[in-house]
């Protein structure tokens, strides 16, 4: 069945990208299944021209995590780990391929995280507080004291620093 | 913010642009097609970005668990009034119909590679195909035959993209006048129209 085949390969880098909003909970897990479930029922409104279906994936996840983020009422909410890379992080004691995995996969995790490391830490903390936690503007006004015209200035250069190295990789 | 938005694409995409910036962008998309497809490329920068975490292999009861919920639901049931039109079923023989799709065993391998089929019992001319991504739509090149696409995306003459949902009358007088897109399979009712009751 086409959408185990999907499961097979992307779920491990879903359930890390939900890990990393909600924390490590049964909640992941059931976002994880509820996610697949909705791709299959709509498998039919997938358009290959608006992404890859690795993409629309990616985004539909992450989208639902923020979402959920935002829905808790938790009176100490988790905080998610809010980094692409730990704060140890070296290319030769992290390495990027994973048991099993598909080595391709791995080369390619290696140089976006190659990519993602070479940003300076201001940039890389802002990106990842807007990749794994941003849950509207009164959120991002608590967690950075800059002004928007600011974080969407490191945001933009973070990305110019990022693409020619992520579309030479691009599998 | 004038013109085309190219810069804030990504800020878009991350959720990081104010309201009123956002709207701005969302409506300069609605009919640009340039930035579109720009987006679809800022798309793909922001997933790949999550290649960074190390994957995490999930528990194997949540793969049992989806494939038992898989069992339990039928992906078309959206397109059930066009099909039902089609078949001219009642929308409950139409369902049953559908639900035969998703059983094990309900496609057989076509002449062709990438090419499966499951024929509809009782209506002559009436087959739903399935094609693997890159694969021609099989047309005989005498008869005219109406498509119903109920999963995937085909890209038909002069490039134009067919979606779930859409009804197409086509006549195989090109070979590779149609092919079945990246993604999912694509999925159709076809029907020879000579086939058809009038």
């Amino acid at each position: 069945m086409a959408l185990i085949t999907l499961y097979d390969r992307y779920a491990p880098t879903l359930l890390a990208l939900l890990q990393n909003i909600l924390g490590a909970s049964t909640e992941s897990d059931e976002l994880l299944q509820e996610l697949f479930l909705e791709v299959w029922c709509k498998a039919s409104t997938y358009q290959p021209q608006r992404g890859t279906v690795r993409a629309w994936l990616i985004l539909r996840a992450r989208e639902r995590g923020l979402q959920m983020l935002e829905e808790r009422d938790d009176l100490e909410p988790h905080e998610p780990p809010v980094a692409f890379l730990p704060p140890d992080w070296d290319p030769a004691i992290h390495p990027a391929e994973v048991a099993g995995e598909d080595p391709l996969f791995g080369q390619e995790r290696a140089a976006v995280q190659r990519a993602v490391g070479a940003l300076p830490r201001d940039q890389q903390r802002i990106l990842a507080w807007y990749y794994f936690a941003n849950t509207g503007p009164e959120a991002a006004t608590k967690a950075f004291p800059l002004r928007p015209e600011h974080m969407f200035a490191h945001l933009t250069v973070a990305h110019q620093q990022l693409r020619e190295i992520m579309h030479q990789t691009r599998r | 913010m004038t013109g085309h938005p190219e810069d804030a694409l990504f800020a878009y995409q991350l959720g990081a642009l104010n309201a009123e910036e956002a709207n701005r962008v969302q409506n300069h998309l609605q009919t640009c097609v340039r930035c579109g497809s720009l987006l679809a490329q800022v798309g793909e920068d922001i997933a790949q970005l999550a290649l960074t975490l190390p994957p995490v292999q999930p528990q194997p009861v949540i793969r049992e668990s989806l494939l038992y919920s898989l069992s339990e639901i039928n992906r078309f049931t959206e397109l059930l009034a066009p099909l039902t039109e089609q078949l001219g079923k009642s929308a409950a023989e139409t369902q049953t119909v559908l639900d035969r799709l998703d059983e094990p065993g309900a496609w057989s391998e076509g002449d062709l590679a990438g090419v499966h089929l499951h024929p509809v019992n009782d209506i002559p001319g009436a087959t739903f195909v399935r094609l693997t991504p890159g694969t021609a739509m099989p047309l005989d090149e005498t008869t005219r035959t109406t498509v119903l696409i109920l999963q995937g995306t085909c890209r038909g003459t002069a490039g134009t993209m067919h979606n779930a949902g859409e009804v197409l009358q086509v006549q195989g007088d090109k070979p590779f006048d149609y092919i079945a897109m990246a993604g999912p399979d694509l999925i159709y009712l076809s029907r020879d129209q000579e086939s058809s009751p009038s």
